[in-house]
């Protein structure tokens, strides 16, 4: 037999500060650590593209996925629902309250349901249910993973001869998929009535007029779009939370509960981010 | 001899610039116990990981009855699978202590949930757990964590067993009930076991080998009796450190100091034999009215008082019995031996020995199959029986 070839630096070390001080860049010239900084984030962009590549294909073969998917679903969903609906409401009073004072000077108040109709639709709602539920469930999907990390759960998981990716990981982005569209949908319709609590019965627009509006701003296209938006969302802010979770001891600079600490904050800024920024790219793609 | 089961070669291991194993070459042959000895930091985790697939190593090779394999995986390919027995035992705290124990029969067998629960609770039977299947982990003690991390190991039946310092956090007894545990099972179930710890001696009476690691390398390979004869400075002060201390402290003697003696012995008698045990009772010994952590002049004199020969005893802890007797003829050392044996056991059998081995210079055991094993009562008596007692 051959002996084993020397293999790539271990996802594991003795403790994350050990991997990080081997990786702590020593040069100090600008430049080489603006380089260095480049390779390092394309490094962990590759790391993740594959961190998700191995999950989706960890699904095949996986044992009893409908259930554990259906377990992750409600796990996502239902835990979020009353976050959602509180601030799906009041979201849907400010647009309202604010919408109707700024048509009011245009003489355009009858405008106030497709106005709610399409700031929610297909732009405020898939983000901000997105943000809700990032810090919701995200950042207790990072916090729960990093403690199994480190409690060496994942590597039992592993000895046991279980793809940890698939037994841990697939189910939730699968549900996330399921999970954030039906999110995003709850998120419209609490706010429209929010919108229509503000707009009809505090400032005394009529209530026919608010909901043909409503119902003609109601395309498929706006529908269909903020929906997609929240699948990419929903997917995406998984993903990320769950990376960081997952490889707490590897991107920690300090361990044990500090170092889920980091994990979870990174995991709910990320995510924060990525939701803002893929939603300026798709708004873009869209329109 | 055939094939090692699990033979490791030049392993190597760094993390960044730190050289963890630097060229780990270890034997360890098919349904023995090997303890895997060494400081804090040396490396002895990460080995095992390397074993286990956790740790990808940077050279070397990891044999399994002489083919390539490493954790879980190798199950795949045919070659045996292991279990891994965490420090911390990582059990997952949101599941029950069935759940736990379920998860590899569920998810790498085709075992369906209602077989599994049925298999599960029959070895929750034979660990004694049989009242903890509902419970999560931070409901159980400490011991009873361990027991059900051990059930996990055990349920899928593996031919090797990997244990990261099994009894960290545990008590002196919970320790020792820990190793009796992991020598009865190793037993009944047959597997090949390797243990990092560094309870000494405790560990020792359970061993059939001994590795010390240090500077990343294995620089002792023996029988725990062969630590003994070791002349390393630093072995010698790892591994006796402690015991001699312990020693002192209980007014016990260790097993150095005993071999010391019979120099002593040897020049006023023809026949002897040094023997130490392990009962699976507490205090050994108490019908002889024997306190634990009996003083050595109390021990000798309550075993001369039904002793005809010449006897010494001594006590590492209160599982750990060990006596030596001198004698005119072999036969009556024989005698006095199995008599010896008898009353610390429980006062009719040898049933609760479950380490048992001559450690006398002037011994020579029968040709058993494995002389390290653990004997059963019946080989005892039959390896006894057999032992040819040398003159001096």
């Amino acid at each position: 037999m051959e002996p084993l070839k020397p293999s790539a630096p271990d996802r594991l070390g003795p403790t994350a500060a050990d991997d990080v001080v081997a990786s702590e860049p020593t040069c100090r010239n600008p430049i080489e650590r603006l380089g260095e900084f480049s390779i390092r984030s394309v490094n962990e962009l590759g790391d993740f593209s594959v961190f998700i590549a191995k999950s989706l294909c960890a699904l095949i073969g996986l044992r009893a996925s409908l259930t554990k998917i259906s377990r992750a679903v409600f796990e996502l969903g239902v835990r979020c629902v009353p976050i959602i609906v509180t601030v799906g409401c009041f979201t849907g009073l400010i647009i309202g309250l604010q919408g109707y004072r700024t048509l009011a000077r245009f003489g355009s108040e009858s405008a106030l349901g497709s106005t709610v109709a399409l700031a929610l639709v297909n732009g405020l709602a898939p983000v901000l249910a997105a943000l809700m539920v990032v810090g919701q469930s995200g950042s207790a999907l990072a916090a729960e993973l990093g403690i199994q990390r480190n409690s060496e759960q994942i590597d039992a998981i592993e000895t046991m001869g279980i793809n940890p990716l698939g037994y841990l990981i697939a189910p939730r982005l699968v549900a996330s998929l399921v999970a954030f569209p039906i999110h995003t949908a709850l998120f419209d319709v609490v706010g429209i009535i929010g919108g229509y609590f503000s707009g009809v019965l505090l400032l005394g627009q009529q209530s026919g007029v608010y909901w043909q509006n409503v119902f003609d701003a109601l395309k498929p296209d706006n529908v269909g779009g903020g929906l997609v938006k929240s699948l990419i969302f929903g997917f995406g802010v998984t993903a990320i939370c769950a990376f960081e979770g997952y490889n707490t001891h590897r991107r920690s600079t300090e361990a044990g509960a500090r170092g889920v600490s980091q994990s979870t904050t990174r995991a709910v800024v990320y995510s924060s981010i990525a939701v803002l920024a893929l939603d300026y790219l798709i708004t873009s793609v869209q329109h | 001899m055939g094939t090692p089961f699990l033979q490791i070669r030049g392993l190597k291991k760094s993390f960044g610039s730190r050289t963890v194993l630097d060229g780990v070459d270890l034997t360890v042959e098919r349904g023995s116990i090997t303890t895997i000895m060494g400081k804090s930091g040396i490396g002895k985790s990460v080995l095992l990981k390397c074993i286990a697939d956790i740790y990808q190593p940077d050279a070397g090779e990891i044999l399994i009855e002489g083919k390539p394999g490493r954790g879980a995986k190798c199950h795949a390919e045919g070659v045996p699978r292991m279990s891994y027995l965490f420090q911390g035992n990582a059990l997952f705290d949101s599941m029950t202590a069935m759940d736990n124990v379920a998860l590899p029969l569920v998810e790498t067998t085709r075992t369906r949930p209602r077989a599994a629960r049925e298999q599960v609770l029959a070895l929750f039977q034979q660990l004694d757990l049989g009242n903890v299947a509902d419970q999560y982990p931070n409901q159980m003690s400490g011991g009873m964590q361990k027991r059900v991390a051990l059930a996990r190991a055990l349920i899928s039946q593996p031919q090797l067993i990997l244990f990261d310092e099994p009894t960290t956090g545990l008590d002196p007894q919970r320790k020792n009930s820990v190793f009796t545990m992991i020598a009865d099972f190793q037993r009944k179930f047959d597997f090949t076991a390797v243990i990092v710890s560094h309870d000494i001696p405790e560990v020792l009476f359970i061993s059939d080998q001994v590795d010390w690691m240090d500077a990343g390398k294995i620089r002792f390979v023996g029988h725990p009796t062969d630590l003994e004869q070791v002349r390393d400075p630093a072995l010698l002060d790892f591994v006796y450190h402690r015991n001699e201390l312990l020693s002192e402290l209980a007014g016990q003697k260790g097993r150095t100091a005993l071999f010391a003696d019979w120099s002593d012995l040897q020049r006023s008698y023809d026949y002897f034999v040094v023997a130490s045990c392990a009962t699976e009772r507490r205090r050994p010994g108490a019908e002889l009215g024997l306190r634990r952590f009996v003083s050595y002049r109390e021990a000798v004199a309550a075993v001369a008082a039904i002793s005809r020969q010449h006897s010494d005893v001594y006590f590492l802890d209160e599982r750990h019995f060990g006596f030596a007797i001198a004698g005119a003829s072999p036969e009556a050392v024989q005698e006095e031996a199995e008599g010896l044996l008898r009353a610390v056991s429980d006062g009719s059998n040898l049933r609760n020995i479950t380490r048992y081995h001559w450690g006398a210079r002037a011994y020579k055991l029968p040709d058993v199959a494995n002389p390290s094993a653990l004997w059963t009562l019946e080989e005892n008596a039959e390896i006894l029986a057999n032992t040819q007692i040398l003159p001096k």
